[in-house]
């Protein structure tokens, strides 16, 4: 789980990041250019990517687009520091999660051991859901286990922010979630106030999961408190 | 002249409110000297008119001659046959003579023979036989009288028996003709009307594309760099036109400096960072590596790079805030909510000088706009007074409002510090302004905190500015209106 694929144009970073991550247990492959990072990203020899927004030729967003259409490896991306747009288009396109740049190297692999754990199958963890039985509600089966989830007898393709997210409003069906909770056992992290990460992740769950079941919302938001997912009758 | 009138000049020109929205107001001007122009003309155009010797009043006295001498003429006409008939078949003769024309004559006829005698039945009033005794004795043949009750001409004409006989024939006044001609009054309204209609459409020919163009230069003065005049001038082709030709050039010129200068600075803050965030990964690196002794110093070199990406973001922030920010961020946001956010957080760190945030009770506010810039706006202000304020103190946040949609939300944070002195407070939002002897820097900041404080509050269309209170402390007043004008 540690062969982390690293898509940056700036050579001299991704010499440091190497320098910096090795040390820390991490097996880093560092390439230039979105072409070759793509072909990499695709061929399964990678746990995780961490993608450049700012890359030559392809944008860093084009890059995860064309991630995204074929696999859901996880990714962070490294945007410009203060440009929420950025962000917010990251994250709707797929991205587990975000980075500014510059960032402290501490705080990457914070961040890279967030999405690892969701991953993780350790036997110890009481709160990991592949030793879960799988949860149905409604239309909807979630199965912790080999991380599928079944809408209407067909299979839906989500991120693994995506199926953590759905997995803990689903545990917790007909109660609300605490956006800040969820965003610790999601995201690994407490939100800044301007942060909207959850939310995003939330709509594009919401897009994914499909129109309404039984004319009932199946994410209902609940202003300035959290999310609930809408128990069935 | 009449007091009358007077007043109503007086009205007219001195009245304070017309002369001076007249004297203020250019399409008025030219409205008002046009029109003042064209009833003059008129009026003289009258005056020529009415006095001159093909006018009116001419005219009429012409045509009184000329009814006078036809009558005589037709008087003449009347008689000579009827006075042969009665010298010829007598009386009774030349009566049913006068009967059988009497109904094709338009006045009434007498005839008498040299002793008076009416040859036809006629009553004569005693004024008239005054007038014609008068007559006969006179050597004139003719003689034609205006008088009150319309003209009376009288002839003498010798019969074939070489009498004088008298003839005279009174008319009644004609329709008295007006001096003025029958649809004088509509002539001159409509005249007025077409003259006034020219004057306004001459005034706003003039005054509506100055009119653009002032409003083309406030938006560019705004802040609008794309205010742009020359294509709603249509197809004028006149110095007007050409003076909104060369504003644009002006203008997207400006734009252009403006837009490269922004460029610029976001490119050259873009490039520190890449230098920025191999420094991050290296010094980490050194850190793990190095021994005891060198952290302390590593912490700094950590602590000054941090103080350089804040910095950085701060101008790109005000950058960006200059260009205006996506418009995806605006809504409706609870101002009571955010400025207790900002209280609790400011006070943790003022915890450390010994100073208290206290914010004043008020009720739940909403205002619409961009959260995180307003946030931005007044936390930088909060943490200004914060550093400035004497240890010990408080801050003090008030905030006023009005029920009214259209009052803004007036907020107040108000410092116990030394002040600044007044020639300096127009200055404190000028980026990296620091009041002569602050240059010390151990209070801290960026140096641009108020300025984006500044542009974030102007982007609200609010206003923002900076007093010395009473008990010589800075306060800081921000108004946010409730409803921005244009998103």
């Amino acid at each position: 789980m540690n062969r982390i694929l690293v898509i940056d144009d700036d050579e001299e970073l991704c010499e440091l990041l190497i320098d910096y991550l090795t040390p820390e247990g991490f097996d880093i492959k560092a390439v230039q250019t979105p072409e070759e990072g793509l072909s990499l990203a695709l061929n399964h020899d990678h746990d995780l990517v961490v993608l450049d927004v700012m890359l030559p030729g392809m944008s860093g967003f084009d890059t995860l687009r064309h991630i995204r259409a074929k696999s859901q490896i996880p990714v962070i991306m490294l945007t410009a520091r203060g440009d929420d747009v950025d962000r917010i288009v990251g994250l709707e396109m797929g991205a587990d999660d975000y980075l500014p740049k510059p960032f402290n190297p501490r705080e990457l692999v914070a961040r890279i051991r967030a999405v690892q754990r969701r991953f993780e199958t350790r036997s110890d963890a009481k709160d990991t859901p592949r030793q879960s039985p799988s949860l149905e509600i409604g239309d909807v089966i979630l199965n912790p286990g080999p991380r599928t989830v079944i809408i209407d007898e067909k299979p839906v393709s989500l991120t693994a922010v995506e199926f953590i997210l759905l997995y803990e409003l689903m545990k917790n069906a007909g109660n609300v979630v605490n956006r800040d909770a969820l965003s610790e056992t999601v995201l690994g992290r407490k939100l800044d106030i301007f942060d909207r990460s959850i939310d995003v992740h939330v709509s594009s769950l919401r897009k994914k999961l499909g129109p309404k079941y039984q004319d009932i919302e199946r994410i209902q938001s609940i202003r300035g408190v959290g999310y609930l997912y809408s128990l069935q009758e | 002249m009449s007091t009358q009138t007077k007043n109503f000049w007086f009205d007219l020109f001195l009245n304070n409110y017309l002369s001076s929205r007249i004297r203020k107001n250019l399409f008025l001007k030219i409205l008002f000297f046009t029109c003042s122009i064209n009833f003059l003309s008129v009026g003289i155009a009258l005056l020529v008119t009415f006095t001159s010797s093909t006018g009116p009043a001419a005219r009429e006295k012409h045509r009184e001659e000329n009814r006078q001498q036809n009558l005589a003429q037709i008087l003449y006409l009347y008689s000579t046959p009827l006075i042969e008939k009665w010298i010829s078949d007598g009386k009774s003769a030349s009566i049913s003579h006068a009967d059988k024309l009497e109904n094709i004559l338009d006045f009434e006829p007498y005839l008498f023979n040299s002793e008076g005698h009416s040859l036809i039945s006629k009553k004569i009033s005693p004024e008239f036989e005054a007038t014609l005794k008068r007559f006969r004795k006179e050597d004139n043949p003719v003689i034609k009288i205006a008088t009150a009750n319309g003209i009376v001409v009288m002839c003498k004409i010798v019969g074939s028996d070489g009498k004088t006989y008298t003839a005279a024939g009174s008319q009644g006044p004609t329709r008295k003709f007006s001096i003025f001609p029958r649809d004088f009054t509509m002539r001159i309204t409509i005249s007025i009307l077409m003259l006034t209609l020219l004057s306004f459409l001459l005034a706003r020919h003039v005054t509506d594309p100055i009119t653009k163009l002032r409003k083309a230069t406030q938006k560019f003065a705004t802040g609008n760099l794309g205010a742009r005049v020359s294509e709603t001038l249509g197809k004028r082709q006149d110095e007007i036109a050409q003076l909104g030709l060369d504003f644009d050039q002006m203008t997207s010129q400006i734009q252009n400096m403006i837009k490269d200068r922004q460029q610029l600075l976001r490119d050259v803050s873009h490039e520190l960072r890449s230098p920025l965030a191999r420094q991050f990964v290296a010094l980490e690196i050194s850190k793990k590596k190095a021994s005891e002794d060198v952290i302390p110093n590593l912490e700094r070199i950590a602590l000054e790079a941090e103080r350089l990406n804040t910095l950085i973001g701060e101008i790109l922030l005000l950058n960006k805030l200059e260009t205006g920010p996506n418009l995806r961020v605006c809504k409706l946001v609870n101002l009571s909510e955010l400025i207790h956010r900002i209280g609790e957080d400011a006070n943790f760190e003022a915890h450390s000088r010994n100073v208290s945030v206290v914010i004043a009770p008020f009720p739940v506010i909403h205002v619409n706009g961009y959260p995180e810039m307003i946030h931005r706006a007044i936390e930088n202000v909060v943490r200004n007074a914060i550093r400035y304020t004497d240890k010990g103190t408080t801050v003090n946040i008030s905030i006023e409002t009005k029920k009214s949609e259209k009052d803004p939300v007036i907020l107040t944070i108000e410092d116990n510090g030394p002040g600044v002195p007044s020639i300096n407070l127009p200055h404190l939002f000028k980026p990296f302004y620091r009041v002569e002897g602050d240059r010390g820097r151990k209070t801290g900041g960026t140096g641009v905190g108020l300025t984006i404080a500044y542009r974030a509050i102007k982007l609200h269309d609010g206003e923002i500015w900076a007093e010395n209170s009473k008990d010589g402390g800075l306060k800081i007043i921000i108004t946010i209106p409730k409803k921005m004008i244009a998103t």
